[in-house]
């Protein structure tokens, strides 16, 4: 357990502090909505659903280099796992919960199968008609209720004392936590950082003897089973599933998270997920062009901050350390003798 | 035993033939160097034996299997490395970062997606290894980008060589090095022990048969000779296409 635990945390001088800082973070969200009131406990519940969303985005596109605008589909799917399976079929929470992971888990996969023969802006195209098609059927099925989409979900059926606002919150952290403890440890592991590799020279990591198109659709077909828990939370949230949840704009929406946090860093989308929703609940209430607002934040960082606004915190880490405790070595590095 | 054959490959690019029933075979140890003017199918032979592209005919053998229809990591996983003519490497990851890459792929690492790459402390003790042997040791946090490309170019080699590959395909090694540094490459590859069987396209004559036993010379996709490279290096033949009507370099 101790090893488990201990492969969790990074490496080098910075361990002490990042457990530290984790410690202070965690707690900190766990005693949030005792301080908030509902509306801003609800707010903070979207945030962290966002968050898990954006950061299951970002190990396909930030770590993977692959450019997805269809990962709503993936959303979708988990949010009428939860719609469909209430109030067509009475399923168990339990049996929501497996079915939306396994959805977005298979159909992750799918659509990574499309990484073996594109890259780049038509793998983007790709993954955009997929996503689009998946909301097409949930506008025109009659079971999915079209435009209107399925209202009235209630979190009854959730296990775990998890229906007010604050439990509920509380909830959605647990899962939070562990999906953020899955990513970690896959972008961590020999897998994830051939994929990072492989975003910068494919032949190179294939030439290495590692199986690239492999963990291509390994990596979607985790993004997709977290990206489908993120849409069970949502919708359980809210309340309702319509084709929104699916649309192109949502995983745009995602997409602009994940670029505006800091792709290129773990927790980055995590920090886009926080600025976007904040702007869009709080803004939204003076205007409603909120997008407009968010149009001007996304590009003055991407003029100031080229890689997000995790690149701030960098710069202001490294401005208190000195030379020699910037990047420091995993811990298993030792001079040689 | 036969190290690489090829045999009768060719392939054409939209209708420009490259190579053209081009065969070799490269003996087990040996140091082949692959010459040839631009544009004779050097670095497209390098691909189609690496499996970086497939060819339109013929096969290549990879310690005695067949491994024609075999994709790229597969004929890694048998013993097979290589450089690229333009250094192909990770720029943002760091030196240690890239070697570890390098040395999680041999064995069952290379599988593992629930563990930190940090935590196998084989892997890391490995990577040291190599830092060190490849004099690399004090650049280990640095990104490959800022790197001296003669660095890169050692950093190449180095990862090529860290799954203790049988047979490693070196692309113009020296290219874009100074003199001093394309003489420590030279020396280097020529100190590469005999269990690693190496085949380079080398443009520097000098270095060409200062490394190389035996020699393929290249011309428009078509083996022009081949042989060792003392036999090569009198053909008229080859004076006329490739020296330019000059004798080789001692």
């Amino acid at each position: 357990m101790t090893g488990f635990l201990s492969s969790l945390l990074p490496t080098g001088r910075r361990r002490a502090s990042t457990v530290l800082t984790l410690a202070v973070l965690v707690a900190v969200l766990f005693l949030l909505p005792h301080v908030l009131s509902s509306f801003h406990t609800f707010v903070a519940t979207r945030i962290l659903i966002f968050a898990i969303f954006a950061m299951a985005l970002n190990v396909v596109f930030g770590q993977g280099g692959m450019p997805s605008l269809g990962h709503a589909a993936f959303f979708g799917l988990g949010g009428y796992s939860v719609a469909l399976g209430l109030s067509e079929w009475s399923w168990s929470f339990a049996t929501i919960a497996v079915v939306a992971v396994l959805s977005g888990l298979v159909f992750g996969a799918l659509v990574g199968l499309l990484t073996i023969r594109t890259e780049g802006i038509y793998l983007l195209l790709l993954t955009l008609a997929v996503g689009q098609s998946l909301w097409a059927l949930a506008f025109e099925l009659d079971i999915t209720r079209g435009d209107n989409g399925i209202a009235g979900i209630s979190r009854e059926s959730i296990t775990l004392g998890a229906q007010s606002p604050t439990a509920f919150y509380t909830f959605v952290l647990v899962v939070a936590v562990a999906a953020v403890i899955v990513m970690w440890l896959f972008v961590r592991s020999p897998v994830g950082r051939a994929l990072v590799g492989a975003r910068e020279s494919k032949s190179r990591v294939e030439a290495f003897g590692y199986r690239v198109w492999a963990f291509r659709v390994g990596a979607f077909a985790l993004s997709g089973a977290i990206s489908a828990t993120a849409g069970v939370l949502l919708v359980y949230l809210q309340g309702i599933a319509s084709p929104e949840l699916l649309n192109w704009t949502l995983g745009a929406e995602v997409l602009v998270m994940a670029i505006l946090g800091g792709a290129g860093s773990f927790f980055g989308p995590a920090l886009g997920a926080v600025v976007v929703t904040m702007l869009e609940q709080f803004v939204s209430s003076y205007t409603e062009r909120w997008t407009t607002v968010l149009g001007a934040v996304f590009i003055a960082t991407m003029l100031f901050l080229p890689n997000g606004l995790t690149a701030l915190t960098a710069r202001l880490r490294r401005s208190g350390l000195t030379d020699d405790e910037i990047d420091p070595l995993p811990r298993t590095v030792r001079e040689p003798a | 035993m036969t190290a690489l054959h090829v045999e009768g490959v060719s392939i054409s690019f939209g209708g420009v033939e490259a190579l053209s029933d081009v065969t070799m075979d490269i003996a087990e140890g040996m140091r082949r160097a692959v010459v040839g003017p631009n544009g004779a199918g050097k670095s497209t032979l390098f691909n189609v034996i690496g499996g970086q592209l497939k060819p339109d005919d013929g096969r290549v053998h990879l310690l005695g299997e067949d491994v024609t229809r075999r994709p790229a990591f597969q004929r890694a996983q048998r013993g097979l490395a290589r450089t690229w003519q333009i250094t192909n490497l990770f720029d943002p990851l760091t030196v240690f970062e890239t070697v570890q890459l390098a040395v999680a792929a041999t064995g069952r690492t290379r599988r593992v997606f629930w563990k930190a790459l940090d935590s196998f402390a084989d892997v890391s003790s490995a990577t040291n290894g190599l830092l060190t042997e490849w004099s690399l040791w004090e650049h280990r946090n640095r990104p490959v980008q800022d790197l001296a490309y003669g660095q890169q170019r050692l950093l190449e080699i180095a990862v090529s060589l860290a799954g203790n590959p049988q047979v490693l395909l070196l692309d113009e090694p020296t290219a874009g090095l100074t003199p001093g540094e394309a003489e420590r490459m030279t020396t280097i590859v020529g100190d590469l022990p005999r269990t690693v069987t190496v085949v380079m396209i080398e443009h520097d004559m000098a270095v060409a048969f200062a490394l190389a036993d035996e020699m393929t010379v290249l011309a428009q996709g078509r083996v022009l000779a081949q042989g060792p490279s003392e036999e090569v290096r009198r053909r008229e033949d080859v004076i006329a296409t490739y020296l330019g009507g000059h004798d080789a370099p001692d």
